[in-house]
């Protein structure tokens, strides 16, 4: 089993409807996967359509004193999803303090899922430290647009974690010039390929899909599949 | 499925993407020439000129001894006047 996370390098840059894309074409690749949902805002099961799950999930288990492992949705025989859940603000505030005091609870939590999946996909809230803290992961990836605020950002995190363009319009200067940047001094931390701005991506979550689903022959959906493909060769070549 | 002939199986430790791309290096390692000065002035006049075109990336440069030594990007106040000037 292989854990992911991603998390934006900034707020809005298109973090949840990515991992929803990839976690679809993992599954079309034959690969099993689980995508949870780390983020209060509680957005990645709609991509699924699941409004139906209403409240629950992990986290309005974790409260309501219920089992975290039994909010899981099952999209296909392969493809499962875990909810956050719907909280009030102060509600995830005291989620984040459990977390924060027990860090490992996912860690322990990702061993008990370790033989039924080949993929755990964490979709990462921004500024939620206890959160993010969901124990071993191979590819903690960072999703940037290429724009003035992630250069700056990226400059200040100074960390080490693989990077991912989103969005990458290549008929802008500004996203060319600050790629051609970033290849250039980021070169092994960023990721050999970008997911190109494509409208399919918004479409995608008002139609209630993910990417792959809702258009298989639009570029997003391309990419999601490339990026898919990446992951598997890192993860052979990491194992 | 069928598997690459060994020869060009990828290595354990994939190179970066700048290496793959970069013809000047493999030729270096081909003709076992390491040494062998040569600057790519057309890649360097490019970044360059991305570098200069948009004056914010010259107040957040990209060093190697990045980290802590970013300046914050207001150690002064704007004097009225430079204030939404180009340069």
């Amino acid at each position: 089993m292989t854990s992911l996370s991603m998390r934006g390098v900034r707020g809005g840059v298109g973090t949840t409807s990515l991992m929803a894309a990839l976690g679809y074409a993992l599954e079309s690749l034959g690969e099993r996967v689980l995508l949870i949902d780390m983020s209060p805002e509680n957005l990645l099961s709609l991509h699924f359509n699941l409004r139906d799950s209403g409240k629950s999930g992990w986290a309005r288990a974790m409260l309501d004193d219920q089992d975290w492992y039994k909010q899981a949705w099952g999209l296909t025989p392969t493809l499962h999803i875990l909810p956050y859940g719907r909280l009030s603000a102060q509600e995830s505030m005291s989620i984040e303090q459990q977390l924060i005091h027990d860090p490992q609870i996912w860690a322990r939590r990702q061993a008990s899922l370790a033989a039924n999946y080949d993929w755990l996909l964490f979709d990462l809230p921004q500024r939620l430290p206890g959160h993010a803290a969901i124990g071993p992961c191979l590819l903690p990836i960072q999703v940037a647009e290429a724009d003035a605020a992630c250069h700056v950002l990226l400059l200040q995190q100074a960390g080490s974690n693989p990077v991912l363009v989103n969005r990458y319009d290549p008929g802008s200067q500004l996203q060319r010039d600050l790629l051609l940047i970033w290849r250039q001094y980021y070169a092994t931390r960023l990721l050999p390929l970008t997911v190109h701005a494509d409208e399919a991506m918004r479409e995608a979550l008002a139609f209630k899909q993910p990417v792959g689903q809702y258009a298989p022959e639009s570029l997003a959906a391309q990419d999601a599949l490339s990026l898919a493909t990446w992951c598997l060769a890192r993860r052979r070549e990491m194992a | 499925m069928a598997s690459l002939p060994a020869k060009i199986q990828l290595k354990n430790q994939a190179p970066s993407r700048n290496e793959r791309a970069d013809d000047i290096a493999r030729l270096k390692v081909e003709l076992r020439l390491p040494s062998l000065e040569y600057v790519d002035v057309s890649a360097q006049l490019e970044l360059s000129r991305a570098l200069k075109r948009w004056p914010l990336l010259a107040d957040f440069p990209i060093t190697d001894d990045r980290g802590d030594q970013v300046p914050l990007p207001v150690v002064q106040p704007v004097r009225q006047g430079k204030f939404g000037a180009r340069k």
